[in-house]
């Protein structure tokens, strides 16, 4: 069977969320579509699910085998796999359950299949689990598994990997790869343009609704024509720092000695022991006045935990949070608060950072009063290259960027010692990245500021950081400079995720995804 | 301005129409309407004898009882729910964002109160305090804010891990700064929302604490009152009983629908970002 998609057009109202995108599809190839957030690029697949909200209207012909089929007929033949597996499946049933129904019959053993072809260990105890149950490598294997127990023609898979470690994205990447030699035609949509490059063969490059470019996936990827194109594949790896030296010698500006945090778990029962979690195992660190620290971890490895004990907002288990050598937890309330301007934090969801009932100069000048820097709001937004009338916007009425340069000028505004920036790059687009990356490493050189910066993306981290530290389930496994690290580090864990980092090159990518 | 321009109109009219009779109506009417007239009681409704909507068992102008009434109800619904909204907005919140044991403590109270019949409640209240007028008020919003502390607790406790309050406590402000400036006016939406939805039921409880005899007082009376006593007389004088009953629907129907209006559209504009 063959897709073809002719002048597809999606708008709604007035604003054109797609236009005139048109590409054909043969039994057995991929097609990758790459764009940035806001590019069209997931409403293009909903469009061909035929998923879109009633809203949209939509013009163009969407063919297969040459023939114009309702939008129910073509889910029979064209199956999706959606970004987040956690909310695709419904959590009050098995899954099992949930693939009989994509079967249409209790077929146990067309489900056990499909379980299997997607890749997981042990079918017959994932079939019997529920959602929660399963880690997001599993659940997202899973998901495939419906998809494949229709044995449908084409699967869409929108962003499969985005909500997954890297470690855990290259082993969903085989399971893809397999599923296509299988013969299964496939649409993959992404933003990671590295992961666009391990799967496709054709490939779709989307900006604000428009095609700028297609060609074979190699082609694409080694002579791009559009500048859109150079800059997206440019911005895709970092350029990572020549030779980092070690900074350890200046003196210490906050420090982790023996930093330990104990979650209570929830109890079985009322009468049975409480037994706890430990996000943090006896950390140190040490971070020296203007340097910049990076804390790499994947989720679940204490990251989070260990910035918002640093920031002095959640109190340890044991050991000590030091603040220019004083241990935080000694400081009077009034001290703390007052101690505070001196270590200022950058969050990562950038409309979530700021109170959605204030304007962003209010934020920021809220800060300026509390801790009377003789700066104003005008040269703290100039400071991050924003213009003054972003001042009177409200956090929805900015971008993402916008709001995370608003975000750093808040911060800023206290005059700080060190910056905590904790995931701050990961809600923005690449492109948006670079830009950040940039203005952080200007700040930091113009202020002499000590940089902490938390992070799971390797490739950030490269642009970015002096030193480096790795977490893993709470304990360190290294640490070092980072030229270091990449160049010569001992830890297989360490050498993994370093590995996992995606290319934009088809034979670096397709190499990674075997060995995976 | 553009809020209540795109709120229901309907409903609106017809209770800024009740309100205002209920308000300024008595004023308007003839002195003597609402005293006694032993000679004339039970009179049906008629234009001609000028008591539109009849008389009652003493021969008082049913329409300015009504009226009367309608002060009386409107008043305990509005004033029972302005006391839980600050009493109950203020509990959750510091419940909310203080956490661990503070909201445990305070959540159990609430729990507490919450298993006790809310008519022992208001019959321990009598004996205690005595027959008020103002004890209806105490009563109401003595249940009312069980319900506003619960749902303001549960907002402040998912408000209460945004980074924009981290980024708050990280700048040093006092819980008490953080609770007025950040957390406060964000709970605007469903505290406006579940206010308006409880003046009905207030105004209910109160007709139903009067139907009971335990509301208001003669010669004061209310809605509910005067459903009480039009109960009575039902089989051969059935406006005693329409009259305060209409009253009673319409306003409750109408503050119902306004509520949903006033939700439907500040949830649009000041959801919370997800």
């Amino acid at each position: 069977m063959s897709l073809s998609v002719r002048n597809l057009t999606i708008r709604y109202g007035d604003a054109v969320a797609a236009g005139d995108v048109s590409f054909a599809l043969a039994p057995g190839r991929c097609l990758g579509i790459v764009g940035e957030s806001g590019s069209g690029k997931s409403q293009t697949g909903l469009a061909i699910m035929g998923l879109l909200s009633p809203a949209a209207q939509v013009s163009g012909d969407i063919l297969v085998d040459g023939k114009a089929l309702s939008p129910a007929a073509r889910r029979e033949t064209i199956a999706m796999v959606f970004q987040d597996p956690q909310s695709a499946f419904c959590p009050h049933m098995r899954i099992q359950g949930q693939i009989y129904e994509a079967i249409g019959s209790d077929d146990r053993p067309a489900c056990l299949d499909a379980l299997a072809r997607a890749g997981l260990p042990d079918p017959e105890r994932v079939a019997r689990s529920y959602p929660h149950e399963l880690s997001g490598g599993m659940r997202q294997r899973a998901m495939l598994a419906m998809a494949l127990a229709r044995t449908p023609d084409v699967i869409i898979a929108d962003e499969p990997t985005t909500a997954l470690d890297a470690s855990v994205q290259l082993g969903i990447l085989r399971e893809f790869t397999k599923v296509k030699d299988a013969g299964t035609a496939m649409i993959v949509i992404s933003h990671d343009i590295g992961v666009i490059a391990g799967l496709a063969d054709d490939i779709l490059v989307m900006k604000d609704g428009a095609v700028i470019e297609s060609g074979g996936a190699n082609d694409v990827l080694t002579a791009p024509q559009k500048p859109y194109t150079q800059a997206l594949i440019a911005a895709s790896v970092l350029k990572g720092r020549s030779e980092t030296k070690d900074t350890t010698g200046g003196p210490p500006v906050l420090a982790a000695k023996g930093l330990s945090k104990d979650y209570p778990l929830p109890k079985p029962h009322p009468f049975a022991k409480q037994k706890t979690l430990t996000a943090l195992a006896s950390i140190d660190m040490t971070l020296t006045a203007g340097e910049t620290l990076a804390i790499v971890g994947e989720s679940g490895s204490g990251k989070s935990t260990l910035a918002n004990l640093l920031l002095g907002l959640e109190t340890p288990t044991s050991g000590d949070v030091l603040w220019s050598g004083q241990p935080f937890l000694n400081f009077t309330p009034a001290q703390k608060r007052a101690e505070r301007a001196r270590i200022q934090p950058v969050f990562q969801d950038p409309f979530a950072s700021f109170d959605p009932q204030r304007r962003l100069g209010r934020s920021i000048q809220d800060m300026l009063d509390l801790h009377g820097g003789s700066s104003s709001v005008e040269a703290l937004l100039e400071a991050v290259n924003l213009p003054p009338e972003m001042a009177a916007k409200y956090p929805h009425e900015a971008s993402g960027g916008q709001n995370q340069r608003a975000a750093i000028a808040r911060a800023l505004a206290a005059d700080p010692e060190v910056l905590v920036c904790d995931e701050a790059l990961s809600a923005l687009d690449k492109t948006t990245q670079v830009q950040i990356i940039a203005l952080l490493a200007d700040i930091k050189r113009a202020r002499g500021l000590a940089m902490l910066f938390i992070s799971h993306d390797l490739d950030v981290v490269s642009a970015i950081a002096d030193r480096i530290v790795i977490l893993k389930d709470g304990h360190c496994v290294e640490q070092g400079t980072a030229s270091d690290i990449f160049a010569k580090s001992q830890s297989p864990y360490t050498r993994a995720l370093i590995n996992a980092q995606t290319v934009p090159d088809v034979a670096q990518m397709q190499a990674k995804i075997k060995v995976a | 301005m553009s809020l209540i321009a795109r709120l229901p109109r309907l409903p609106l009219l017809i209770l800024g129409f009740i309100v205002l009779t209920c308000v300024i109506g008595p004023w308007l009417l003839p002195a003597a309407a609402g005293e006694m007239n032993l000679l004339n009681t039970y009179a049906p409704p008629s234009f001609s004898s000028g008591h539109i909507l009849g008389t009652d068992p003493l021969g008082r102008d049913v329409l300015a009882r009504l009226l009367q009434a309608g002060r009386v109800s409107l008043a305990v619904g509005l004033a029972a729910t302005l006391a839980s909204a600050l009493i109950g907005v203020t509990y959750g919140a510091i419940a909310g964002y203080r956490g661990g044991r503070t909201d445990l403590a305070m959540m159990r109270l609430v729990d507490i109160i919450y298993a006790l019949p809310f008519m022992f409640f208001v019959i321990v209240l009598m004996v205690v305090i005595g027959r008020h007028m103002w004890l209806i008020f105490v009563a109401i919003a003595a249940v009312e804010w069980l319900t506003m502390a619960r749902i303001v607790r549960g907002q402040t406790v998912s408000l209460k891990q945004m980074d924009f309050i981290r980024a708050a406590r990280a700048m040093g402000l006092t819980d008490g700064a953080i609770i007025r400036r950040h957390i406060l006016p964000n709970l605007a939406t469903p505290v406006i929302v579940f206010a308006t939805l409880s003046v009905p039921q207030a105004i209910m409880i109160e007709s139903f604490l009067s139907f009971l005899g335990l509301g208001v007082q003669e010669p004061m009376t209310s809605w509910g009152s005067m459903i009480k006593q039009g109960v009575a007389d039902m089989e051969f004088a059935p406006w005693l009983l329409f009259a305060p009953s209409a009253a009673l629907a319409v306003t409750l129907i109408c503050l119902s629908v306004l509520g949903d209006g006033l939700r439907d559209q500040l949830d649009k504009r000041l959801s919370l970002p997800t």
